[in-house]
């Protein structure tokens, strides 16, 4: 193996070339490795390969004097060791030029390329040859070639080995040449196994990870533990009860919506709804996806059939892509209930906001960009909900239908100043705290989340009953969270720390 | 008996159409499938999750193409001079997908950076104004009982704003995470911090259990939802009308 000079990379015997950057390997002195005899630079103090030592002496490490090391190193015939074939002369200097390397990385330094050296200094760099440039910072050249130019700068001139001694081969380096034709090749010799020492060593650091830690502190060691069977009996049970509670919502008999009383909150809004007039043009907003239609749709229905009821002109717009189909599906329900409310005269599905926060703001201006409606392909002034406005700016209110608390606060934060109505926001049972402190500075003049109240706006609207019939499956809900929470705490407490944990 | 039928067949939306009952078996099928992945995760249930995701995809790109490109685009061959702004727009949309082309993805730049720059600013802009400034002056509330209309109510309204004052101060010094102060005062100073801290994380506890309540109960719907739709989609089976 040889280990490239300039990249470190592991290149095979038979290699001239290095195989990741490309540069030349001969032209180079290496150090053999004593124990796996890969054939490394001369700056590598450890085997690039099996990470043994391979300085001899302890002053290699030391920074030699330049001058003295590079005027020192005289080479010569007679400095040949006896079992390697002669070598050429060979001389460290430091190179930090571009434009020495250049003539470092290419192959033999045969005549004609030595003639052409001039030439090829003044060729642009490769990627790879300047890469390998900066990570070479000093070669050796042989005697015969002709030496780099001196870099450009003042920097002083280092040894290419440090603490060099005065020949070649008490560097125990060798030439490519000569490292490859050596006669015998040791075999590898694997690694060796840890000392004494090593193990002691081993065994305090371990003793240090795993033992107690000092200062009295408690022991944390966190183990995979298996919840015991009374624990994953308890979880279970509460799952059953759980979904025995959704069945009794989904098919029970409701005996429980006849004592739903509806809050301050859906009795406002019912209030603030009831007050429409057939002048009066509500912006609809259905930012929210088929995934939560479950607890959103009879909120919208609820607001819709009361809208209708009252002749209210509605302009559904949605910045969720699936929001128009949903606008279409909730309103064309209402329109078949109620025979007198048809599209075009009492609402209209405007269309799809795109950019999000950007298709938000668009509304401050006219209708968002949207040029004719969604399912007509109308223009405005053709269609008798939005004939006599100018854009949205123009609504009496701006009801928000919304399951995503980000996409809530956009909309209450772009069209906030740009549109005078007030906001309502219908939401889903997850964002009513975090929206809440909107509702308490004024910025949305209602908020009425799903679940259990959209159940009370519907008797408060009095709107046919879709949420309010689960109100034994919350009832019941109520119950087991509350047995739940009450047998966990009794448990906790009388077990104690240690038994809790 | 009959009126939970009639509020169960009330509750779905199984039209006599043919493609509405074939829709309604599909998503019968499929609300089973998904539901299935509450017993142990099976590679039905996972297939479900890919076609849902894969649907919504395909889906949304459909309703951009309907609602959003092609009625501009429409508009822009009927009308260039009044609808060119929206060919300026298809030729930035038209650079995005340079990106995907090594020697021009550079040209990519420029859409991206219009799009980050006026998200970015849209943003900022809307936090400030919309979320920042307003709940700012929201958190300035009067704690004198006059202000409330004297008397009792007064005095609610007033407590009421106290503990709103105290609850907004004590969560924001739940971060405080600075090195203790040095000094007798700098000392005292931070066991007040440190008091108010331990108070805010109970107000910041309470407003996650609240979240949560509201996540269960939101969670609690759609499965109720569901298995409404379910319980209307076998009783109008088993009535004959599926």
């Amino acid at each position: 193996m040889i280990v490239c000079p300039g990249c470190q990379h592991r290149n095979p015997e038979d290699a001239s070339e290095c195989r990741q950057c490309g540069a030349s390997l001969a032209g180079f002195a290496y150090r053999a490795c004593p124990r796996c005899d890969a054939l490394n630079p001369p700056d590598n103090a450890f085997c690039n390969r099996c990470l043994a030592p391979i300085r001899t002496t302890d002053d290699a490490l030391a920074e030699p004097d330049a001058s003295e090391c590079v005027s020192s190193f005289q080479p010569g015939a007679d400095s040949i060791p006896p079992q390697h074939p002669a070598p050429p002369p060979i001389r460290p200097v430091r190179d930090d030029s571009r434009s020495a390397f250049r003539t470092v990385g290419r192959r033999e330094p045969d005549e004609r390329q030595l003639d052409a050296r001039e030439d090829a200094t003044e060729r642009p760099a490769s990627r790879s040859e300047e890469v390998a440039a900066r990570r070479l910072p000093h070669r050796l050249v042989r005697r015969d070639e002709t030496p780099p130019r001196e870099p450009a700068t003042d920097q002083p001139v280092k040894a290419a080995f440090h603490g060099a001694p005065q020949r070649w081969d008490e560097l125990d380096l060798l030439p490519i040449e000569a490292a490859i034709a050596r006669a015998h090749r040791p075999t590898y010799v694997p690694p060796r196994g840890p000392t004494a020492d090593e193990e002691e060593q081993a065994a305090a650091l371990e003793q240090l990870l795993l033992g107690p830690p000092p200062l009295g502190e408690r022991r944390r060691v966190h183990e995979a533990v298996r919840e015991p069977l009374p624990m994953r009996a308890v979880r279970l049970l509460l799952s059953l009860l759980v979904l025995a509670a959704a069945v009794l919502a989904a098919i029970g008999p409701g005996g429980l919506t006849g004592a739903m009383v509806p809050r301050e909150a859906a009795l406002d809004l019912a209030d603030s709804l009831n007050s429409l007039g057939p002048d009066d043009t509500v912006l609809l907003a259905f930012a929210y996806s088929p995934s939560y239609s479950g607890e959103m749709d009879p909120l919208a229905d609820a607001v819709i059939e009361t809208l209708a009821r009252r002749q209210v002109a509605v302009v559904a717009v949605a910045t969720d892509p699936a929001g128009v189909a949903l606008a279409r599906q909730r309103l064309g329900r209402v329109e078949e209930i109620q025979a007198d409310y048809a599209y075009g005269t009492h609402y209209v599905v405007a269309g799809y906001l795109s950019g999000y926060r950007a298709g938000a703001q668009a509304l401050c201006e006219g209708w968002g960009g949207l040029e004719a409606d969604a399912v007509q392909r109308r223009p405005w002034a053709d269609l008798g909900a939005t004939a006599d406005l100018a854009g949205a700016a123009d609504v009496t209110r701006v009801i928000l239908l919304a399951d995503d608390g980000a996409t809530a606060r956009m909309w209450v934060e772009q069209l906030g100043a740009c549109l005078q109505a007030p906001v309502d926001a219908l939401v889903t049972g997850q964002l009513e705290a975090p929206l809440t402190p909107y509702l308490l500075s004024g910025q949305l003049a209602h908020l009425v989340a799903g679940g259990v109240a959209a159940g009370e706006l519907e008797i408060a609207l009095g709107t046919r009953v879709q949420a309010a019939a689960w109100a034994d499956g919350y009832a019941a809900l109520l119950v087991i969270l509350v047995l739940a929470a009450v047998f966990a705490n009794v448990f906790y407490i009388s077990a104690g720390p240690e038994g809790a944990e | 008996m009959n009126a939970v039928l009639d509020r169960i067949a009330m509750g779905t939306s199984l039209a006599a159409g043919g493609w509405e009952q074939i829709g309604a078996w599909v998503a019968a099928v499929i609300t089973l499938a998904v539901l299935s992945y509450a017993i142990a995760p099976n590679p039905v249930a996972k297939t479900m999750q890919f076609l849902l995701v894969g649907v919504a995809a395909g889906y949304a790109t459909a309703q951009a193409w309907n609602l959003v490109l092609w009625p501009r685009v429409q508009l822009l061959i009927q009308d260039p001079a009044s609808h060119w702004l929206y060919g300026v727009y298809m030729v930035l949309g038209l650079l995005l997908l340079c990106r995907g082309i090594k020697p021009l993805s550079v040209v990519a730049n420029v859409p991206l950076a219009m799009l980050f720059g006026g998200g970015a600013a849209l943003a900022l802009g809307g936090a400030l104004a919309g979320t920042l400034v307003p709940q700012l002056e929201a958190g300035m509330v009067s704690l004198a009982p006059r202000d409330y209309g004297g008397g009792v109510v007064g005095w609610a309204y007033a407590l009421d704003a106290a503990l709103l004052l105290l609850g907004t101060i004590a969560a924001l010094a739940a971060f405080q995470f600075t090195v203790t102060g040095q000094g007798r005062l700098g000392r005292a100073w931070q066991k007040v911090v440190d008091g108010l801290g331990a108070l805010g994380r109970a107000v910041i506890m309470v407003a996650f259990g609240v979240v949560y309540a509201g996540a269960m109960v939101t969670f609690f719907g759609l499965l109720v939802s569901r298995l409404s739709f379910l319980a209307g989609f076998i009783s109008t089976w088993i009535a004959g009308g599926g």
